[in-house]
């Protein structure tokens, strides 16, 4: 035994001031009484040996010595080998994933809103409640990633704060990395231990059978990891029971097939119950209900649907599903439809029909068609320009599409940038036939190139960086080079002198080649799932409108750009950006996240009713970005346990309630002290001690 | 304890005139009029019959029943005696113990019981005994001695111990005619009572004992350490004193009064027991109800 204060064992020497007072004598009151002979005769039956009387007195002695040393000994804070020993390093583990966010015992009749984490939460209280006094113990939640909460503590206000500090999240569940965690941190450990309190809805075979390994008394011996692993207690505590779900398992929009200015949208809804439910699913565009469709769902059915042809654009689409079950989570899903703004396009040639009338039959193009000399003499920006046999002497920044341009030994001028990679036009080609193209490619999607004729073409040697979408026997015909700042399209092919005009495939061609110059993926970058990091890279102007939020302080050098985003419960973080670019992955509930400029000026007075309507009236030039941000998983919606986890979930003690050892010795010693002073007092009053 | 306060008042004498009162109502119901005599003598109450001897008063022979049964019976009447009562005040120090001290009480008692006695033609003497002083008031009669009587009660002061024993002994050669011993006292004699009442009995006196104790004695509310001083001999006793204790106290003075009661049944001995508690006109009230004091 140790003691943690061995100095306050000098205490015991107020046992001197304690038998001194003992020995002084004690002044009894005088009582007249009419007779002694009954108290005579009550004494002499009672007559007590002096040696008793003795002992009755040291027996008072002893036991207020014995209250001391029991004082001392608690104040010493005494330390015992082997409660040390016995010590445990518990590792908890609660699943926050967005299946934990069902309700507990799901009736639809019942108002009852307690959810499978907040279950889980409750059991690990327990667990806290029954940890001995010298037990460990480390809060990990996790969803696809784990997160620590608290690393090894035994103040068991931390834990608890630290349990109570996990937040349910609309995340996906994927335990494996927070169990490796736990693994690779318990085998650091003596006596550790693995609590998981999840609902066990999904987890991989690999997962599995570590569980299995960790739980068989048979794992391999002479695999030294595994020997390892059997040292570890592993407690599986299933939360939750079985429940009907419905939910929306993707709800994305892209750019139509038929029409690159259009958008579609795309839903499914899976029923994972075993019966047939009926729902409706509920279209809103900005808050508007637009469409309802109704579902018959078979057990098991995944139910698919493209909704196309949008009146409406910029703005916020959502879809619920109008049924009551378990998983509230996953009835919504968000989706952002862009606004399709009108893309300036030069056109630079002599005189092209084919590419006039290709261009202009979009309405969303805002088309300029400047002959090669006027291009010369008035640059503007434009968005997009298309050169068409023609070839400048410089370049700057922005997109290009060179369609045939003559054949020079060196390509236009562009610039300083010394990294740009340049082509190099060989000799002509004459009738190439187009033996492949990059089907997958945006420009070339939904075109069919074969037999398409082509009179003359060159054979040119693209830069390295580039990536070739067409190619004949001779040559590459059609190929993209993408630079952080440029986009260049080369087409080696003379149009007029092909038949590709006069296919359906070259007005695809062309509405994909602009679309993929001013949009690209963009579409995608808005649609996350939950748990995705969120990107987005701010151009020139948008950086400069950043700027122009920032305060005016002169004393601060370089300020730090900030931003805001607003999430679905109006939370709102202020993220830096860091070389243009911003990184927020607090993307852990689905719903719509908003991207503001942070207006340093209400900031810091938000206070006040004057700031706020100050705030709300901000011309911010309109800059706002929306994401939307999904659950949107098949393997989330079904929120029953997986099969073969019920062998390995065990009841355990860890719940049954306190434990002895709970607190650390000296509380029992004042326990006994209290004890003892009770019972002296008892004795004292009923005269058994003096 | 106040020694001074004095027994008797001027609301006392009116309680006295007042129990005379209700006691011969009481008597009126019960035993009709004053004492008879176990003699037989001359008087107007027929006793007995008994057979004719010679030398007997022919003026007694009953001569209905000689013309009925042709033998000569003389009749027989009581003889009327006035009745000695004798008070015997215990007056030992043990007496003052009690916020009213039981020698007050005492005095009231026997002040009451005397009133009554002399205004039924009774002999009154009254003795208080302990071991230092005995001081006697010879016998008296008439109502008019009261006053005697209740002079000599006011002047009683308590000192000394209790010894039944010789008090009777001596009270026992001070008086040749026998008759009602009253016995005033608390009886807490280390040597125990039964000694001196069996000598009072032996005497053949009719005997009446009025127990006397306080309600502390009774049921002592002492809890923790003490030096109890006896108050006769003042002599010390360090106890420490628990709730069971206490108990079994009560238990010995419970058996000590129950031996006393049990005594005094077997022997044909009245005996009532009051605490100071109770009033003393109440007392009076009791004694008369149960017949003891008047045989």
């Amino acid at each position: 035994m140790n003691f943690l204060s061995p100095a306050s064992l000098f205490l015991f020497g107020l046992a001197i001031p304690i038998i001194a007072l003992y020995i002084l004598k004690l002044r009894r009151r005088r009582e007249p009484v009419s007779t002694l002979m009954f108290w005579e005769q009550l004494f002499k039956e009672r007559q007590t040996t002096s040696l008793f009387q003795r002992l009755k007195h040291l027996l008072s002695l002893l036991l207020q010595l014995l209250f001391l040393a029991l004082l001392v000994l608690a104040v010493a804070r005494p330390q015992f080998a082997f409660i040390t020993k016995s010590a445990r390093q518990l590792i908890l583990i609660v699943d926050r994933s967005a299946s934990m966010n069902a309700v507990l015992n799901f009736d639809p009749e019942s108002p009852e809103t307690e959810s499978r984490l907040d279950s889980a939460k409750e059991t690990a209280l327990q667990i806290v409640q029954g940890l001995r006094f010298m037990d460990e113990m480390s809060v990990i939640s996790c969803h696809t990633r784990p997160i620590i909460h608290t690393p090894f503590t035994r103040h068991q206000k931390t834990i608890r704060e630290a349990i109570e500090s996990i937040e349910p999240t609309d995340i996906k569940t994927d335990l494996k990395p927070a169990i490796d965690l736990a693994l690779a941190v318990a085998q650091t450990k003596p006596n550790p231990e693995i609590i998981i309190l999840s609902d066990f809805q999904k987890i991989s075979e690999e997962t599995l059978a570590d569980f299995q390994n960790i739980q068989s008394e048979n794992a391999n011996p002479d695999d030294d990891n595994q020997e390892q692993k059997r040292n570890i207690k592993l407690h599986l505590l299933q939360i939750g029971e079985e429940n009907d779900n419905v939910g929306i398992t993707q709800f994305r929009v892209r750019k139509s097939i038929v029409n690159a200015f259009d958008y579609e949208t795309l839903l499914s809804v899976i029923n994972t119950s075993d019966e047939e439910k009926k729902c409706s699913v509920e279209l809103y565009f900005n808050e508007s209900l637009f469409d309802v469709r109704p579902y018959t769902l078979s057990p098991g059915e995944i139910k698919t649907e493209i909704f196309s042809n949008f009146t409406f654009e910029g703005g916020e689409l959502k879809a619920v599903l109008d049924i009551e079950d378990a998983l509230k989570t996953d009835n919504v899903a968000y989706a952002t439809l862009p606004i399709r703004e009108s893309i300036t396009v030069l056109l630079v040639t002599e005189e092209n029909p084919f590419l006039r009338n290709a261009l202009a039959v979009d309405e969303k193009i805002n088309l300029t068609v400047a002959t090669p000399t006027e291009y010369e003499a008035n640059t503007q920006d434009f968005e997009v320009v298309i050169f068409d046999r023609y070839s400048p002497t410089s370049l700057g920044d922005g997109n290009f599409m060179f369609i045939y341009p003559p054949n020079s030994d060196t390509p236009p001028n562009i610039g300083t940038d010394d990294s740009v990679a340049t082509w190099k036009i060989g000799e002509e080609i004459e009738t190439p036939i187009i033996t492949e193209w990059e089907r997958t490619h945006p420009i070339l999607q939904h075109v069919q190139l074969e037999n398409v004729l082509i009179g003359k073409a060159y054979a040119v040697t693209p830069p390295p960086t580039s990536k070739i979408l067409v190619r004949s026997f001779e040559a590459p015909v059609v190929f993209v080079d993408v630079t952080p700042k440029r986009k260049i399209v080369f087409a080696a092919i003379n149009i007029l002198e092909s038949d590709l005009p006069l296919r359906i495939a070259f007005p695809v061609i062309m509405a994909n080649t602009i679309t993929w110059f001013v949009q690209g993926d963009k579409i995608e970058e808005y649609h996350l799932l939950t748990g995705e990091v969120l990107r987005y890279k701010f151009d020139a102007q948008e950086i400069e409108a950043v700027k122009n939020k920032l305060p005016q302080d002169e004393t601060v050098e370089n300020p730090q750009m900030t931003v805001k985003i607003t999430g679905p419960d109006d939370e709102t973080w202020d993220i830096p950006i860091d070389n243009d670019e911003l990184l927020f992955d607090q993307t852990q509930l689905a719903g719509f996240y908003a991207l503001t400029l942070t207006d340093a000026t209400t900031e810091e007075n938000t206070d006040t009713d004057e700031n706020i309507e100050e705030e709300n009236t901000t011309d911010d030039n309109g800059f706002k970005k929306l994401w939307a941000i999904n659950l949107a998983s098949e393997t989330e919606a079904s929120i029953n346990a997986i099969d073969g986890i019920e062998e390995l979930v065990t009841e355990t003690e860890l719940i049954s309630g306190s434990s002895f050892f709970r607190f650390p010795p000296w509380i029992y010693l004042v326990f006994l002290a209290v004890i003892l002073s009770v019972v002296e007092w008892f004795m004292y009053q009923r005269r058994k001690i003096d | 304890m106040n020694e001074t306060q004095s027994a008797f008042d001027s609301d006392f004498l009116k309680q006295l005139e007042y129990l005379y009162i209700v006691s011969k109502k009481i008597f009126a119901g019960r035993i009709k009029a004053e004492r008879r005599s176990t003699r037989r003598g001359v008087s107007v109450e027929f006793a007995d019959y008994r057979n004719y001897t010679a030398g007997d008063d022919f003026r007694y022979i009953d001569w209905n029943a000689f013309a009925r049964l042709d033998e000569l019976l003389l009749k027989l009447y009581e003889e009327r005696e006035d009745l000695h009562i004798y008070f015997l005040v215990d007056a030992s120090e043990s007496m003052t113990y009690g916020e009213l001290p039981k020698l007050i009480y005492a005095k009231r008692v026997a002040a009451a019981l005397a009133y009554i006695g002399l205004s039924n033609l009774d002999r009154i003497g009254i003795t208080a005994f302990n071991t230092t002083d005995k001081s006697r008031l010879p016998v008296e009669r008439g109502k008019g001695k009261i006053f005697t009587v209740l002079n000599f009660l006011d002047q009683i002061e308590a000192s000394g111990e209790t010894d039944l024993e010789q008090a009777f002994h001596n009270f026992i050669h001070m008086t040749k005619r026998r008759g009602l011993v009253v016995l005033i006292s608390d009886l807490f004699d280390p040597k125990g009572f039964t000694a001196g009442l069996n000598m009072l009995k032996f005497q053949k006196h009719d005997l009446f004992v009025v127990h006397i104790i306080d309600e502390k004695e009774a049921e002592p509310n002492l809890l923790g350490d003490y030096h109890l001083v006896d108050v006769e001999t003042n002599e010390l006793r360090p106890v420490t004193i628990n709730e069971s204790h206490i108990k079994r106290y009560q238990d010995l003075f419970k058996k000590y009064c129950d031996d006393l009661d049990r005594y005094c049944t077997q022997r044909e001995i009245s005996l009532v027991r009051t605490m100071t508690k109770t009033p003393f006109d109440e007392l009076i009230l009791r004694i008369f109800r149960m017949g003891g004091f008047v045989t």
